[in-house]
């Protein structure tokens, strides 16, 4: 797409620009964390757990330390600082001390002189242990007489939210509708494995090269297992190849442990993670299991929500309770419902740690309330379409939290248009009346998103940069955000050039490094180019107000407003009245004026409180809905997905073409979760941790993909942009979902749905006739 | 560090004289699924000798001879599913052929190694079955002529010695009568549309005038412990014209063999469920008017 969406008055934002990182990309040159190499560099490999719930009984080293190559092997015991992980609640130790808690955990290091040695002589570290028995899921973690492997209940964490009495109108409601729905892992298979290099300075200081979302977490991680003061670490992110949340949280543990090496056998190590044990040990998406009650007036008004949400949230709670808080607050689904009783639990179990991972906790809510929706449309017998009409958000709407939707509200449109778009009216048939062997159905599902960390993250949503207007009048900024692939540093360098007047391809963002910019947060929750965006926009906002200063000078006016085109700065009263960016940058250089500045910004305030569970959660929501096109081959249960139609509301497209591409990345993730991501786990022992039985949609599962682009600007967002990254993950699963039950009349209460579970409804339902 | 010993024999003769003795010999050919089992631990390295028979040129190729097709050892399944001749003879194998794993594990895996590994879903396998194709096994003292389905001991496992190597899979040529034409197909039902590994799969072969069948042939993959051939198809099908009633028989006798697992690919249901239509989709691709 080459135009832009909305009349554009920008000569930089809203262009679909060729990203300023596709050459390197494109012709293999960029360097990931294992092209790195240091002088005398070691190799570390990590011992890990051979059962899922244990005492360590004996632990020896003797047979791996005699292996030539092997420089050492390290345990908690060498742990100069604290033995944990520093998350939320601190309870992941860096290296497994007495016992445990799930088949992969971390626990000893061995540093050789090739990997291979490493990995070998890893496998020879002697580990016995007491085994102890394990909790395989939720419902076993939270009854009474459970093992204990977190505090006194298991329970990681709690919210409820509650809003007006819900339990009094399902009394007396005219219908009711309810389902207990399940979901499971999902692996965020993003292409580079985790991955970092620990280098040791002759200062005491360490500097941590790697793959990671994250550079200030992994910062306050390494200060606090090694025990150093915070100007003794350096965070730098290499080029990074997928993340997806994935590399939120758990690099912090493969950073710690190659910085505790390093700092141990002073010499570089790199830990570079296999594939299986990337799937056996990094975090998952969580499973959930979600009961839900929707009650509605004979009109079809929904008047109120239910919700029991329960994550697995694996051996450790790592950021559990914030994604159970998303999820949580999300959890009515995007309309306006007056009575609202969410319960959400996370419970440990015995299996590997799950974490963040894009839609953080939301794909999982929207499957049970968008599949409830559609159950309560069939009952009141309306379309799905005019159940979500008549309850949708609109400005004005209450979230459950009590939340005023005040601004920037397009859910209207989005369902508007994407139901235009999916050809909803002319596909569209009550699945009693589909036939034949092979069945078409249409389904759609929608959701809102509160971009940023909202009340869940409140202190740590703000962003610094660092704006550097060099003496040819290219541009070097630094930021805390990161480049996963989502194309932020192409979008903050449109930013940087709308501001600052010069062409975007002067601008240059520099690899994110903890020693530029201050403590700018996570690159997370869809947040960068709000943050990030508004932090450059604030410091180049600075510099342009010395430029303009000076091009009013060399223009020989006093006074008028400035504007530029890219090329040249003129009077926006004379547009004659003109001189060349470059030149305007050699005067300033020449009359002593400074064209550097650091920026800042920190997002609007929220008032969520945990106590009453009600409050302002977010200071905006994105919006969004997609409908599904599927065809359902009912003797193999196969199911192709023929065409997906994703429409969000993001507030201004500062670079069209990659936000087509953040929904076509999220769409296609989201069709995986649908239909064929499944892994398993038995007895804590996960079968399937590569990519030949973990599937992934190949190229000739993607269908016709159409995303639809809506903007309701945000008055506080750069140009008013909200944030993308997350939505298109969110809604499309369960548009799929919705569009089988639409060809087959087969409602799944599980994801993801497979001709094996397809199968068992259809067996199940005719048992019934 | 400890690696398999590895050896590069030049030639067939060649290799027997360096085998090293007390190891288990690996025969290495494209090397798709030996180096997942080394990586993964299931080969036992210091016990272990990979023969890596790539420079053995006499092993690759497909060539005619007056009663056969042979196919080396050597043979890719991108060669296979380019070949003229197997496209004329065997199209179900040229089908097998062009659905196995991607387009790169095609252009390394080779068809003795898609035999030597003895996988129940081997992509090749209900195709060779099929055409009651024959494996050519050398040893030290000469080479013998095995059926195919004696080939297989159970999943993964074969019946053939240490140190024995496939070095061709030999398929008989059908007799085609006037008005005749040779037809085949391979399906398979997997997790996803492609880069997959089958749940279940099947290969038809047949000659056949319309819908007319002189010779049919059937074998089931991924459905048993070993790949299952389905001869009593034969029986009902053979000088017949095919009809719904006919392909339900059809279905029923493969209901009747079909001894499926549950493993995490999929269910013992599911398995049992989708072979019939599968098989049937392949017989109504094949055998029309």
């Amino acid at each position: 797409m080459k135009k832009t969406l909305s009349k554009n008055n920008f000569h930089s934002v809203g262009n679909s620009v060729i990203r300023n990182d596709v050459i390197e990309k494109v012709t293999g040159t960029a360097k990931y964390i294992d092209d790195y190499k240091f002088g005398d560099m070691l190799y570390g490999a990590t011992v890990r757990a051979t059962v899922p719930h244990g005492n360590i009984k004996s632990f020896n080293s003797a047979l791996a330390l005699k292996i030539d190559g092997v420089i050492a092997v390290y345990t908690y015991k060498d742990v100069p600082g604290k033995n944990e992980v520093p998350f939320i609640l601190n309870d992941y130790p860096l290296l497994a001390s007495d016992k445990v808690l799930f088949h992969g955990q971390a626990i000893a290091l061995v540093v050789a002189k090739t990997p291979e040695i490493a990995k070998f002589a890893a496998k020879k570290v002697e580990v016995t242990y007491q085994e102890l028995p394990a909790i395989n899921d939720v419902h076993q973690s939270l009854k009474k007489d459970a093992v204990k492997i977190f505090g006194n209940d298991n329970i990681f964490k709690r919210y409820d939210i509650i809003r007006g009495d819900a339990e009094n109108v399902f009394e007396k409601a005219a219908v009711v509708v309810e389902g207990k729905y399940t979901t499971n892992y999902q692996v965020h298979a993003y292409l580079e494995t985790q991955g970092m290099v620990a280098d040791p300075q002759p200062d005491g200081s360490i500097v941590i090269y790697g793959s990671m979302q994250c550079p200030f977490y992994i910062h306050d991680a390494i200060v606090h297992i090694l025990n150093v003061p915070q100007n003794k670490v350096r965070i730098v992110q290499t080029t990074t190849g997928g993340a997806f949340g994935g590399k939120e949280d758990v690099p912090s543990i493969v950073a710690a442990h190659a910085a505790l090496a390093a700092y141990l056998s002073k010499k570089p190590v790199k830990i570079i993670y296999s594939r299986e044990e990337d799937f056996q040990a990094m975090s998952k998406r969580h499973p959930s299991y979600i009961e839900m009650k929707y009650a509605a007036d004979k009109k079809g008004k929904i008047t109120a929500a239910q919700v029991r949400y329960i994550l697995d949230g694996g051996a450790f709670s790592t950021l559990s309770p914030v994604v159970l808080w998303r999820g949580a607050v999300h959890a009515a689904g995007p309309y306006n419902i007056p009575n609202v009783k969410i319960e959400a639990i996370c419970a440990a179990t015995n299996k590997v740690p799950c974490g963040a991972f894009r839609g953080f906790g939301q794909p999982q809510t929207t499957f049970a309330n968008e599949s409830l929706i559609d159950e309560l449309a069939v009952k009141l017998n309306i379309s799905p379409l005019e159940l979500r009409r008549i309850n949708m958000m609109k400005v004005g709407s209450r979230t459950a939290t009590g939340q005023k939707i005040t601004r920037s509200c397009g859910l209207e449109k989005v369902i508007k248009q994407v139901v235009q778009k999916s050809d909803w009216n002319k596909i569209y048939l009550s699945p009693e009346k589909r036939t034949g062997t092979i069945r078409t159905g249409i389904g759609i599902a929608a959701s809102f998103y509160g971009v940023g960390l909202g009340a869940g993250g409140k202190y740590l949503d703000r962003a610094g940069s660092y704006v550097q207007v060099q003496k040819d009048g290219t541009v070097i900024i630094a930021i805390g955000n990161t480049e996963l692939g989502q194309g932020v540093f192409t979008v903050i360098s449109q930013i940087a050039a709308e501001m600052l007047g010069c062409p975007y391809n002067f601008v240059r963002v520099l690899k994110t490094d903890t020693t530029r910019v201050p403590d700018s947060g996570p690159t997370v929750a869809s947040r960068s180019t709000l943050m990030s965006g508004n932090a450059v926009r604030n410091a180049a906002g600075i510099i342009r107000l010395r430029i303009d200063k000076m091009v009013l000078e060399m223009l020989n006016v006093k006074s008028g407003a400035v504007k530029s085109n890219g090329k040249n700065y003129f009077l926006s009263s004379d547009p004659k009245k003109k001189v060349r960016y470059q030149d305007v940058v050699k005067k300033c250089y020449g009359k002593r004026i400074n064209l550097t500045s650091n920026g800042w910004y920190a997002g609007e305030d929220v008032t969520f409180s945990q106590e009453t569970g009600q409050g302002n959660a977010y200071y905006t929501y994105s919006y969004s809905a997609t409908a599904a096109i599927v065809k359902v081959n009912t003797e193999t249960c196969e199911v192709s997905v023929e065409k997906l139609v994703s429409g969000h509301d993001i507030g201004k497209a500062l670079n069209p073409q990659l936000c087509e591409g953040q929904i076509e990345g999220g769409v296609i993730q989201s069709l995986g979760y649908a239909l064929t991501e499944n892994l398993i786990i038995k007895n804590g022992i996960m079968l399937n941790p590569s990519f030949a039985g973990y599937l992934i949609p190949t190229s000739s599962d993607i269908p016709e993909i159409i995303p639809v682009i809506v903007e309701e600007p945000y008055h506080d967002g750069p140009f008013g942009a909200k944030g993308l990254g997350e939505p298109p993950m969110i809604t499309p699963a369960t548009a799929i979902a919705n569009a089988i039950y639409n060809a087959t009349g087969w409602r799944t209460d599980k994801l993801p749905v497979t001709p094996e579970v397809l199968l068992d409804i259809k067996k199940h339902l005719w048992k019934k006739i | 560090m400890i690696y398999p010993e590895y050896i590069q024999p030049v030639s067939l003769t060649d290799l027997w004289g360096k085998f090293p003795q007390d190891k288990k010999i690996y025969f290495l050919a494209g090397g798709t699924d030996l180096f997942n089992y080394l990586r993964d631990g299931l080969i036992d390295a210091s016990s272990s000798c990979f023969v890596d028979i790539s420079l053995l040129k006499q092993l690759d190729g497909i060539t005619e001879e007056s009663e056969n097709i042979r196919i080396g050892a050597l043979t890719t399944f991108s060669t296979i599913s380019e070949s003229g001749l197997l496209k004329k003879y065997c199209p179900d194998l040229v089908a097998a052929a062009k659905v196995l794993g991607t387009p790169q594990i095609a252009n390394r895996a080779t068809i003795g190694g898609n035999i030597g590994n003895a996988s129940p879903a081997g992509d090749a396998l209900p195709s060779l079955a099929a055409h009651f194709a024959k494996a050519e096994v050398a040893n030290s003292k000469g080479s013998r002529l095995l059926n195919i389905s004696d080939v297989f001991a159970g999943p993964k496992k074969t019946t053939l010695a240490n140190g024995e190597i496939i070095t061709a899979v030999v398929i008989p040529k059908i007799k085609v009568k006037a008005g005749f034409t040779v037809v085949g197909t391979f399906k398979k039902i997997g997790g996803r549309k492609s880069h997959i590994i089958a749940k279940a799969s099947v290969a038809v072969f047949a000659v056949v005038k319309n819908k007319s069948v002189d010779y049919i042939s059937v074998a089931l993959g991924a459905v048993g412990p070993k790949i299952i051939e389905v001869r009593n198809i034969s029986k009902i099908l053979s000088g017949k014209k095919v009809s719904p009633e006919l392909t339900e028989k059809c279905k029923d006798e493969i209901r009747k063999i079909a001894s499926p697992i549950d493993d995490f690919r999929s269910t013992a249901e599911y398995r049992q469920e989708v072979i019939c239509p599968l098989f049937e989709q392949a017989l109504n691709e094949i055998v029309k008017d």
